[in-house]
């Protein structure tokens, strides 16, 4: 990797986990779903700073080209995040569901106690 | 159990203007207490029950008939019935026939269901495909739990008080039925059915057809399936 290449993806991986955290800091992001990210931009960070250890990884693993390998971690982990969201809004949508059942009952029990 | 029961119809509506009164009034000559569920309905069904003063459950936004029905369990739940009985607001089923589904109930069933195929009336059949469909179903919960019902995704059906509890804690969203049996049937509850007359729908549209029949039949197996498979860990 040249140096102008490995200054590149160091500012790239800090920018994205300042964005991150910053997301965090003014409330639009909880921090319960802003972990995955921030372990996502610490591996990649991880990764250009000790790159010879992400070419030794790779060719222990069998990969001829570490890029491929590189995309294939990259690609599982925005899958593990994906499906995470997912669990999230499925519970959302629970939540939601039980919080409107629970309006319309209250609801009539004022209505029926106003008679 | 008392000899006399208290039951409460449950009735789920979503866009049924055209249908919901006579409905109702047709459940009101029957003689039961009942509660129509409006599920964020874009249309006058709120308008017509209210200025018919029927007792309506109001969602605020719309959640689909398996929210809706649940949303039914709860308040028969709160208000301490003995049974309740799912009865469509379009139309199609006839109040003459929970006396039946009802007496199931006492008899010892949890879920009684009203169906079209136990054996054969005259009444509305479906069509052909349909049948094809209900059949596979069938077959299906048949395949994972051992019992035999014949019409699964028939929404006219009686609840006794375990299994008012049970899906008040556990429904599906969408497609409910055929899963929820399957669902009763590995929570260890027993499943009866009752012949049944169903008229074609008096108003409104079917939430199943043309395309989306494909994806109804794989979701519903997929969910039998994962029924089948979860509900074995919280059996009692």
């Amino acid at each position: 990797m040249t140096l102008p290449m490995m200054i590149l993806a160091i500012a790239f991986c800090v920018a994205f986990l300042y964005a991150v955290l910053r997301l965090v800091a003014r409330g639009r992001l909880l921090l319960r779903y802003s972990l995955l990210w921030l372990f996502l931009g610490i591996v990649m960070l991880l990764c250009v700073l000790f790159p010879n250890a992400v070419f030794s990884l790779s060719t222990l693993v069998g990969f001829v080209t570490p890029a491929n390998f590189m995309l294939l971690v990259g690609l599982l982990m925005v899958l593990a995040i994906a499906l995470s969201m997912s669990v999230a809004l499925s519970r959302q949508n629970t939540m939601i569901k039980n919080l409107t059942q629970k309006v319309a009952l209250l609801e009539k029990d004022i209505e029926d106690g106003c008679k | 159990m008392g000899s006399k029961p208290r039951v409460l119809v449950i009735i789920p509506a979503y866009n049924e203007e055209e249908s919901i009164v006579a409905t109702v009034e047709s459940v009101v000559a029957a003689g039961y207490d009942y509660i129509v569920v409006n599920d964020g309905s874009r249309d006058a069904t709120l308008a017509e029950c209210r200025s018919h003063g029927i007792n309506v459950l109001n969602l605020p936004q719309n959640l689909g008939i398996g929210g809706a029905v649940q949303a039914g369990h709860k308040y028969a739940l709160e208000r301490e019935y003995d049974v309740d009985v799912q009865v469509d607001g379009d139309g199609q089923h006839d109040p003459a026939y929970i006396a039946d589904l009802v007496k199931l109930i006492q008899n010892g069933a949890d879920l009684a269901i009203g169906s079209r195929f136990v054996q054969k009336t005259d009444g509305f059949q479906s069509t052909f495909m349909r049948r094809v469909g209900i059949t596979w179903l069938s077959f299906w919960i048949h395949l994972f739990t051992g019992e035999c019902v014949t019409d699964p995704t028939s929404g006219f059906r009686a609840c006794g008080r375990e299994t008012i509890e049970f899906f008040c804690s556990y429904y599906p969203t969408d497609y409910p039925e055929p899963e929820s049996i399957a669902m009763v049937l590995k929570r260890g509850l027993s499943v009866r059915e009752a012949p049944v007359k169903m008229r074609e729908r008096q108003g409104g549209r079917s939430s199943i057809g043309g395309l989306s029949t494909v994806y109804y039949m794989v979701k519903v197996s997929l969910a039998i399936w994962v029924a089948c498979w979860t509900s074995a860990t919280r059996a009692k």
